[in-house]
């Protein structure tokens, strides 16, 4: 059997696993917010690798053993802050959050903030904010999971893209928070069986792992250690953006928050994220670093993943890596998915139309929605234009710099008021966008910014200046917001 | 309709279901819940990663066994056994 018929028939059976599970949890959607948050109904592996999985793209999969092939250790501290960020989320805001949402009635992170802030223009804002960035990274996700095809199956992008998009939003659309939460369980899975398969082979091949660095230092003697190949602040900016700053950087993943039924659900979801996180996060740094060893001349860096894929495992467990990548690629599409189709429909949509939604018309509402984002998506990955792919590079930053702070100090600080909120948000996403703007002038692309700082390192610190600031000088927020946040 | 396991929440007698359509921020009513203590500990532990990792990634480090230097055994391999015991400590004591 051919490597490619192999790997076909390894993707059919996972693919029909996934689309059964849609089917299997289909049943269980009687409401938006059984849709949409599974409430109460996940337990700690469910609930904990449903967050990393989500937290890990499969672009920035392959991307991060990429980048870290060619920077080496240089970009590794952003392995162990990226591990690190489940930390920080789970304790500043899980528990919190978990109250709130068994306190008010809420499906999306967004309707967190409209209690919070008290404020229509703040839910919104926020909501154009997610929308803006969501739909261009869903696109390019799928844009990812199509060129992998091409690379791995020699299969047409366009095919790849159909079969794989979907396939992904079917199960999304049928199964709701259900099918993508329990996906997400089975793709971190198979991603830990892909990377304990390939790192140990990997450096193995690559000399072993005192060697292997021997190797690597001669090759890339800039990349052996944090400082050499890039600037000091560039190494510490990325060191801080990739943990703490996936507080506001990443809501599709702290989504998860309003989820569990009790606390002892959360603590014990945050050891499996970790745990999942920092597995993955160490067998990349060792693929990254083999890879510059075994594979000193590719390049294209994205491709050194599959590439050493196809050199070093045999085509069965080359198949479950590939499966592995493209299930993380999923992950990330379904989540953000199901997170943009809320938006719609709890943001947007019923607070717009001011009309009693029943059940019922909710759950079809809220399928048609996801089925609507998802094609759109889709068609935009068939040729996504320069613009798209720019939202993409700073979607991330944009998002941290927007929310970060307003939610932070939204669940920690009683004195927090409306307008701090509404100016932190649009002040920290508009500096962030300058700060890119600032750094194209400066060195012509949008990959390298003033003095080597992060704009989503800048454009929070912009936006909880503002916070305090604007919230110091205006009116404490009502005795009700006070009630459902701070009260014990 | 009731959320399993989360009485008070859509189960009628919040402010939220009285109506309402189903927008979001409609207080429902007290569920009573044993107070939340603010996680010190783990608030220190998270100062400390990130103010001494970004100390550790400037500093000039010895060479360290298997031809890297200490740094990278320092902040990035203990890094990773440093926040998955926090993490652990966490889940166990809630601090």
């Amino acid at each position: 059997m051919s490597t490619t018929v192999l790997y076909t028939v390894i993707l059919v059976l996972y693919f029909s696993a996934l689309m059964g599970l849609g089917f299997w949890f289909n049943r269980r959607n009687r409401s938006r917010q059984e849709y949409f948050l599974a409430r109460g109904d996940l337990g700690p592996a469910t609930l904990g690798f449903s967050y990393s999985a989500t937290q890990m793209s499969g672009s920035s999969y392959m991307g991060a053993v990429g980048t870290e092939r060619e920077l080496g250790y240089n970009f590794a501290p952003a392995g162990v802050s990226s591990a690190a960020a489940a930390w920080f989320t789970y304790i500043l805001l899980g528990e919190r959050l978990r109250r709130v949402a068994s306190r008010i009635r809420c499906t999306t992170i967004v309707d967190v903030f409209e209690a919070r802030y008290q404020g229509k223009a703040v839910g919104m804002t926020a909501t154009g904010l997610m929308l803006v960035a969501f739909i261009p990274l869903i696109a390019a996700q799928l844009k990812a999971a199509g060129n992998l095809f091409e690379v791995l199956l020699g299969m047409p992008y366009l095919l790849g893209l159909v079969v794989f998009g979907g396939i992904v939003i079917l199960y999304t659309v049928i199964g709701g928070m259900h099918a993508v939460a329990w996906t997400d369980l089975i793709q971190g899975l198979i991603m830990i069986v892909g990377f304990a398969v390939l790192a140990p082979v990997a450096v193995n091949a690559a000399g072993g792992f005192s060697e292997m660095h021997l190797r690597y230092g001669e090759i890339n003697p800039d990349g052996i250690s944090f400082l050499g190949g890039m600037p000091a602040l560039w190494v510490v900016s990325s060191f801080l953006v990739w943990g703490f700053f996936q507080i506001g950087g990443a809501p599709a993943a702290i989504t998860r928050f309003l989820i569990p039924k009790d606390r002892g659900t959360l603590r014990r979801a945050l050891v499996f994220s970790i745990g999942f996180s920092s597995f993955i996060f160490i067998g990349s740094t060792l693929i990254a670093i083999s890879s510059g060893v075994l594979l000193p001349d590719l390049q294209q860096t994205d491709l050194a993943l599959p590439t050493l894929v196809q050199l070093l495992l045999h085509p069965l467990f080359g198949g479950i890596l590939v499966a592995a990548v493209l299930g993380a690629t999923m992950s990330t599409i379904d989540s953000v998915l199901l997170l943009a189709s809320s938006l719609v429909v709890e943001n947007l949509y019923v607070p717009l139309s001011k009309r009693e939604v029943s059940q019922e018309r909710g759950v079809r509402l809220a399928r048609w929605t996801t089925l609507g984002i998802g094609a759109l998506a889709l068609t935009v990955a068939v040729d996504p234009p320069a613009t798209i792919l720019f939202i993409v590079t700073m979607s991330f930053s944009l998002l941290a710099s927007a929310f970060t702070f307003p939610l932070l100090l939204g669940l920690w600080w009683p004195r927090a008021t409306r307008a701090g909120g509404l100016v932190a948000m649009i002040g920290g996403a508009a500096f962030c966008v300058l700060w890119y703007v600032l750094g194209y002038l400066e060195h012509g692309t949008f990959d390298n910014w003033i003095a080597g700082l992060w704009p989503a390192l800048i454009g929070p610190l912009v936006s909880l200046a503002l916070l305090v600031g604007v919230s110091l000088v205006t009116a404490p927020p009502p005795r009700e917001v006070h009630e459902v946040f701070f009260a014990e | 309709m009731a959320v399993r396991g989360e009485p008070g929440i859509e189960d009628g007698h919040g402010r939220g279901s009285s109506g309402a359509p189903n927008g979001p921020g409609r207080v429902a009513a007290g569920t009573p819940e044993e107070p939340s203590r603010v996680p010190v500990v783990s608030m220190i532990l998270m100062a400390i990663f990130l103010v001494g990792g970004s100390i550790g990634l400037l500093a000039d480090w010895p060479a360290g066994p298997a031809n890297l230097d200490w740094g990278v055994w320092i902040v990035l391999y203990g890094g990773y056994a440093y926040v998955i015991s926090a993490a652990i400590f966490h889940a166990r004591t809630g601090r």
